[in-house]
């Protein structure tokens, strides 16, 4: 491989986008043979199932529509915040801009290993399915591959194309922000997609059909059918967007390499913020020890763009289940009860280990003549502060609306948010609060230890609720997966200590 | 140890012991005086900075006796904290708060009154040329501006003791001098520093008195004429003291 040429700088791009942690390439190599057997194994279950079913579907465009309209919400909302990290925020930025390689071939580099890298769980649960289609008999179906290449491209380019335009215009930081929020609200869609049954009515799902279907079924000839008849393997379809994409990615890097040259040269400069007056100076350093460090804390939760992410993300879950709720489905409402509980406990252990343990400048707060416990209660408090602000509108809303089951709820947040500030105090992980994604790899742990407690301890009050004996074994696992944590604790502290 | 006039030492250590895979500071002993500015000098790996983080409270040591205006800091490491302050090498400062934020968490932490913080903020900021940023947030500053934030920080609750590691690293000319001004402004207001550094002029000209260290242990302590009259001569610059001290030494 040639140093400096496209190919050279994508193996460079690819290997920074890859290797979150600290894992060697063999690892890197399983890990992406494990996911893509797993693919497989699911391609294989649904392709089993969609061919068990009548042939000749009337629906299969339209389905194949909603399938790539997903996919596509998807991977934009992934490929947004990485196009902000691999076009501005990479430490080898300046480096390659002041080499002698062409920028648009830095760009070129970057915009393929983006798609690569957003678009790859799609590409692997995709072609899984391709691949098992064409095992029952559909060999048509591989043009799922180049489908979910260029859908991946396409995706980057708009991402690009979004990040490069802002950045000279707006700085870095509030690019970011809006990254952050356009991803949410894009997986947002994209979920609320997945809750289709739940949104609508039967009448409205009927009449939505209504609708698409003569012109789906009769003669999907248009160009909007396109990308469809090219998932379900049509060969002048799937050429043409394929040549789309490519075309896409060829005008993206041309038309934006002076934009990103641009911004990257003002994306570090700092914009003139609006200066605090004499006024504004008074209200400062007001309220004492507890006041300052509960400001600070929440403070610092509040300006973390993947905690605001996280904590939205969660709380879309809330959407359809308030539709459900709203359109009288009264026999959701345990579930409508729960969910907040179950939300609260994941806020709270996330927020709670971020505040302990993702203190960046830890050195100040441990040579300061404060006790350590006043600062370790006050960040707690900060995390349940940030939760509490979280869910309560939601659970307010609930507990006026049937003030009968507020006792439910109110215990069930409180011990759910109790357990998870507990065990997210433990966690002693190298979480920073400046950006909590990069070290997603340190803190699987805790969201997967979370999510068990969660779980269990929701399981408890749903079958506590209605009486049944299991409740007790539930509590059993929430019981022993705290007492795991717990055991795990000291060496994780250990481990980050001496790291 | 009482100094000449009866006050307590402003830092005395003695037989200050750390190791990790090997000793890193071995039997060390030092006093500094309150109002005096003190230079720790020495090769990388001499054990500087692990005697000041263990000065600072944020390392134990392995064995000797720390005691800061007269309280053992290491029986009682709240009170000697209190009048402490430490400005490490490495500007690490919470990128996503504002100077005024950074020094109001600061003011909280120190529990200094509200409307003595409010004006020492204010002064510090004005004065190190930060005021016109204090509504900016800390992720885009410079390494100077950073550095100058975190000494703010360090001089808002106004410390008896500053102890700081390599604070002029990275800033200008304009910047290493504004901070030399408020070194020595505030050891002529009675307070004592310690600090390292490896720009050997600066120690020549701004530290009262100097220390050397190598493999964890002082080499020599004394004022410059002191250190050129017992090291080398009256003609000799405080780089040839310093590399003939730790050049020699045995492995």
């Amino acid at each position: 491989m040639t140093p400096g040429s496209t190919l050279w700088l994508l193996r460079h791009d690819l290997q920074l986008l890859w290797r979150r942690g600290k894992q060697s390439a063999i690892n890197d190599t399983l890990r992406l043979l494990g996911w893509a057997s797993l693919a497989q194994l699911v391609g294989l279950g649904a392709a089993a199932y969609l061919t068990s079913l009548p042939t000749g579907m009337a629906g299969e465009p339209v389905i194949a529509t909603a399938a790539l309209v997903f996919i596509a919400l998807f991977t934009l909302a992934t490929a947004l915040p990485l196009a902000v990290e691999t076009l501005f925020e990479r430490p080898d930025l300046e480096w390659l801009l002041t080499s002698p390689l062409p920028f648009h071939r830095v760009l070129a580099a970057r915009l393929i290993a983006v798609s690569l890298r957003a678009g790859l769980f799609w590409l692997l649960l995709l072609a899984g399915f391709a691949n098992a289609m064409a095992l029952f008999g559909r060999p048509a179906m591989l043009a799922l591959y180049p489908v979910a290449l260029s859908l991946s491209v396409m995706a980057s380019c708009v991402a690009f194309a979004v990040v490069v335009l802002l950045v000279p215009r707006i700085g870095l930081r509030r690019t970011r922000a809006i990254s952050a929020a356009l991803r949410v609200l894009l997986g947002a869609a994209g979920g609320l997609m997945g809750q289709y049954n739940t949104l609508f009515s039967s009448e409205q799902r009927e009449a939505v059909w209504q609708a698409v279907a003569p012109a789906c079924c009769a003669a999907p000839t248009g160009l909007s059918w396109w990308p469809a008849r090219a998932a379900l393997g049509e060969f002048w379809p799937a050429l043409t967007l394929s040549c789309l994409a490519l075309a896409l990615a060829w005008f993206t890097i041309h038309a934006l390499h002076r934009s990103f040259v641009a911004g990257a040269g003002i994306g570090a400069e700092r914009r003139p913020a609006e200066s605090t007056t004499a006024a504004g100076l008074h209200r400062r350093f007001t309220g004492g020890t507890r006041l300052v460090l509960l400001r600070h804390e929440l403070r610092l939760l509040r300006r973390t763009p993947s905690l605001r992410r996280y904590a939205c993300g969660q709380l879309i879950y809330l959407v359809p289940i308030a539709v459900a709720l709203w359109r009288g489905g009264s026999g959701i409402l345990i579930t409508a009860m729960l969910l907040p509980v179950y939300i609260s406990g994941e806020l709270a252990m996330l927020f709670a280990a971020t505040a302990s343990a993702g203190d960046e400048a830890s050195e100040l707060a441990r040579c300061a003549p404060m006790p350590g416990a006043r600062l370790y209660w006050g960040r707690l408090q900060a995390a349940a502060a940030a939760v509490l602000s979280i869910v309560a509108v939601p659970v307010l809303a609930l507990a006026a609306w049937r003030p009968a089951d507020a006792p439910l709820l109110l215990a069930g947040i409180a011990s759910l948010m109790g357990v998870g500030l507990m065990v997210g105090s433990w966690s002693g992980l190298p979480a920073r609060k400046c950006d909590l994604g990069a070290a997603r790899l340190a803190t699987r742990g805790l969201h997967l230890s979370g999510f068990v407690i969660n779980l269990s301890l929701t399981a408890t009050l749903w079958l506590g609720h209605s009486g049944n004996i299991w409740a007790f074994a539930s509590a059993g696992v929430a019981a022993i997966a705290i007492l795991l944590t717990w055991l795990g604790a000291p060496f994780r502290l250990a481990k980050h200590a001496t790291a | 140890m009482e100094d000449p006039i009866g006050q307590a030492a402003a830092l005395e250590v003695c037989g200050l012991r750390k190791a990790f895979a090997r000793p890193a500071v071995d039997g060390l002993d030092l006093v500094v005086h309150p109002g005096e500015l003190f230079a720790l000098l020495g090769p990388n790996g001499a054990g500087k900075t692990t005697t000041l983080r263990m000065v600072a409270g944020l390392l134990r040591p392995d064995a000797g006796r720390i005691s800061i205006f007269g309280i053992d800091a290491l029986a009682d490491p709240a009170a000697a904290r209190g009048i402490t302050a430490w400005l490490p090498d490495e500007p690490l400062l919470y990128d996503r708060l504002t100077p005024l934020e950074y020094l109001e968490f600061v003011a909280g932490l120190w529990s200094v009154e509200p409307a003595l913080a409010r004006a020492r903020a204010q002064e510090l900021l004005e004065f190190l040329g930060l005021w016109p940023h204090r509504d900016e947030r800390c992720e885009g500053f410079s390494r100077g501006m950073r550095q100058k934030t975190m000494l703010a920080g360090a001089l808002l609750h106004e410390p008896r003791l500053l102890i700081l590691d390599e604070p002029l690293t990275g800033l200008d000319a304009a910047a290493a001098r504004d901070v030399k001004t408020l070194l020595q402004a505030r050891v002529r207001a009675g307070g004592a520093i310690i600090l390292t550094t490896h720009i050997l002029e600066v120690a020549e000209r701004i530290a009262d008195r100097i220390g050397i260290i190598d493999q964890g242990r002082l080499r020599a302590v004394g004022s410059f004429a002191e250190l050129q009259e017992r090291h080398g001569g009256g003609s000799c610059t405080l780089e040839d003291i310093f590399l003939g001290l730790t050049a020699t030494q045995p492995a």
